[in-house]
């Protein structure tokens, strides 16, 4: 079976900082991949060189056997890869609802005149699209903020907002960016059903980088650990949190009493 | 306030402040929609306006002819000045455009023989009449509505709202930009081809970059996101230099304190992105229906409130 991911040593410099060194990763639709580290490790950086923002300074990324490094943006997009961001990014303009339609309107293929004359045909495209992000909305729970404008909501519902945006065009590969930060408890813990119940519903492969540990053990099949850039390790949640480095790497060096009691797991 | 003024108002209304207005609404979908500034968009009037006189006054050409070509030499420029506007930030787009404005002023002025340089064109034929306009100018709104509530519209806002996450959506920024800009510009002509037809008269120094600001100005002081706030904003900045007429010294000290009042104490524009749209118009007709209920039976309107 083909694999939906595959990154081959990427590298990625910035003046003289290299935030992403020799990275490797791959991934199968269906699959839920995290990537884990301290701050500056990198990871939003490849987020970064998968969507098109950077080009890698070496490496290659093959997105369903196809290489997509050096494709704008858009294209990217546009072939199935969506994401939400770390510092939430929704339009501001524009209501809850045109925030989600907006990730279909690339897709729709009515002309400028269509658009200027409201023919028939630009207005069917426009009401299935309106369906469509209604039940977007409607999956992550905001159908009645839907005439909101996004920077009126909480915070959390503004997440939620951007989940709606990422998963209504149906992707291939839906790319998380600290999903659950700034989330409660509670709010977390549905949080993470969502996530489990998207995946079993769209099938799509999922990519999180996330600092709780316990997204990222509940929901993950697969870790990666990125420190300074490099992959310190990757493997199965149980392995990974219960490994030296990793430890070391979120902990510190002199932290033996510490790491004693607790592996990550518990965290 | 004689009937004779009061009809001076009404043409001055129409054969200026509403043609002026086209030109802005090429500034509304740029500016207001798309976040990027053209200081030069009357270039693009002064473009459909010589194209459409010279058509007209040296071969003769009726309206029917005069408004495409002027609306397709709109296009043409719209889209030569997009191609190098697009690939920049957009605080260079306003150098870009207002370097092509001068460019095309100076152009103009030297080119006394065909376009009468500084003195201009004079006795080009008058095609226009009111209804004409008015109608002419009720399609360019509604065509500009149907646009912002279409997917241009949205992807508009999307990339000026933030353009990488625009981008991220699979919205293709460059693209849609330039066509933003070749539509600008193409909007910006027909206003300067009916300028024409209804003045008979053009000069280049009425497109230069003061022009352009007033428009800016307007787009901003109606409420960047607002069509009906731009459209609004257009017909009271129009008029306000007009109605001030007697007092000639205060009337731009009159205008310029209300732009500053309304920067200063609403930035985001006098309608901020509400539109007259049937919503609006629901909440206002409540809110209204409220106000009487409380004027004229207020015992009962409390007792609803309490209850």
């Amino acid at each position: 079976m083909g694999k939906l991911l595959e990154i081959y040593n990427l590298s990625k410099s910035f003046g003289g900082v290299r935030a992403v060194r020799d990275v490797s990763l791959s991934m199968d639709s269906n699959q839920i991949i995290s990537i884990i580290g301290p701050n500056g490790a990198g990871k939003t950086t490849i987020f970064n060189l998968i969507s098109g923002v950077y080009k890698p300074d070496a490496g290659r990324i093959l997105f369903m056997g196809k290489d997509i490094v050096g494709k704008p943006q858009h294209e990217i997009a546009r072939m199935g890869v969506s994401r939400t961001f770390q510092n939430i990014r929704l339009f501001k303009g524009l209501t809850v609802l045109e925030n989600v339609m907006t990730a279909l309107d690339a897709y729709s293929n009515y002309s400028l005149f269509s658009a200027m004359l409201g023919l028939p045909h630009k207005r069917q495209i426009d009401k299935t699209n309106m369906l469509r992000a209604l039940e977007a909305l409607q999956i992550v729970g905001l159908s009645k903020y839907r005439d909101e404008h996004p920077t009126d909501l909480p915070y959390g519902l503004q997440r939620r907002v951007e989940l709606a945006r990422a998963i209504v065009s149906q992707p291939k590969l839906l790319m998380l960016d600290e999903p659950a930060a700034g989330l409660n408890p509670s709010e977390l813990a549905a949080f993470i059903g969502l996530i489990a119940e998207l995946k079993q519903r769209f099938g799509f492969g999922i990519l999180i980088i996330e600092h709780r540990m316990q997204v990222v053990n509940e929901l993950s099949e697969h870790i990666y650990v990125l420190n300074f850039g490099n992959l310190l390790t990757h493997g199965k949640p149980q392995e990974v949190c219960n490994d030296p480095e990793v430890i070391k790497a979120y902990i510190g060096e002199d932290s033996s009493s510490v790491t004693n009691q607790k592996s990550l797991c518990q965290l | 306030m004689s009937a004779t003024y009061l009809s001076y108002l009404y043409s001055f209304l129409i054969d200026n402040v509403l043609i002026l207005m086209i030109g802005m609404l090429g500034v509304y979908v740029l500016t207001g929609l798309t976040g990027m500034f053209s200081m030069g968009q009357a270039a693009f009037m002064a473009v459909g306006g010589y194209a459409a006189a010279m058509l007209s006054k040296y071969l003769h050409m009726p309206l029917l002819v005069t408004m495409p070509a002027a609306v397709l030499t709109g296009t043409l420029f719209g889209f030569l000045i997009g191609l190098p506007a697009v690939k920049l930030r957009r605080d260079y787009v306003a150098i870009v455009s207002l370097g092509f404005s001068e460019a095309l002023v100076a152009f103009l002025n030297n080119t006394a023989s065909i376009t009468g340089g500084a003195l201009g064109l004079t006795a080009v034929p008058k095609y226009t009449t009111r209804p004409m306009i008015i109608v002419i100018f009720v399609l360019m709104i509604l065509f500009i509505w149907n646009l912002k509530n279409s997917r241009f519209g949205r992807e508009c806002i999307a990339i000026k709202s933030d353009e990488l996450a625009a981008a991220s959506m699979g919205i293709d920024v460059a693209r849609v930009k330039l066509l933003v800009f070749t539509l600008a510009g193409a909007i910006s002509a027909l206003g300067g081809c009916l300028y024409v037809h209804t003045t008979t008269y053009l000069d280049s120094a009425a497109f230069g970059w003061t022009q352009s600001s007033m428009w800016i100005v307007m787009v901003f002081f109606g409420g960047v996101n607002s069509l009906t706030g731009s459209v609004f904003a257009g017909i009271v900045l129009g008029l306000i230099p007009e109605i001030f007429r007697f007092s000639d010294a205060l009337r731009i000290v009159i205008y310029c304190i209300t732009v500053l009042f309304i920067v200063n104490f609403r930035p985001q524009g006098l309608f901020g992105e509400t539109e007259l749209d049937r919503k609006t118009i629901k909440r206002i007709a409540l809110a209204v229906g409220r106000f009487f209920k409380r004027v004229f039976a207020p015992s009962q309107a409390q007792e609803a409130e309490q209850g």
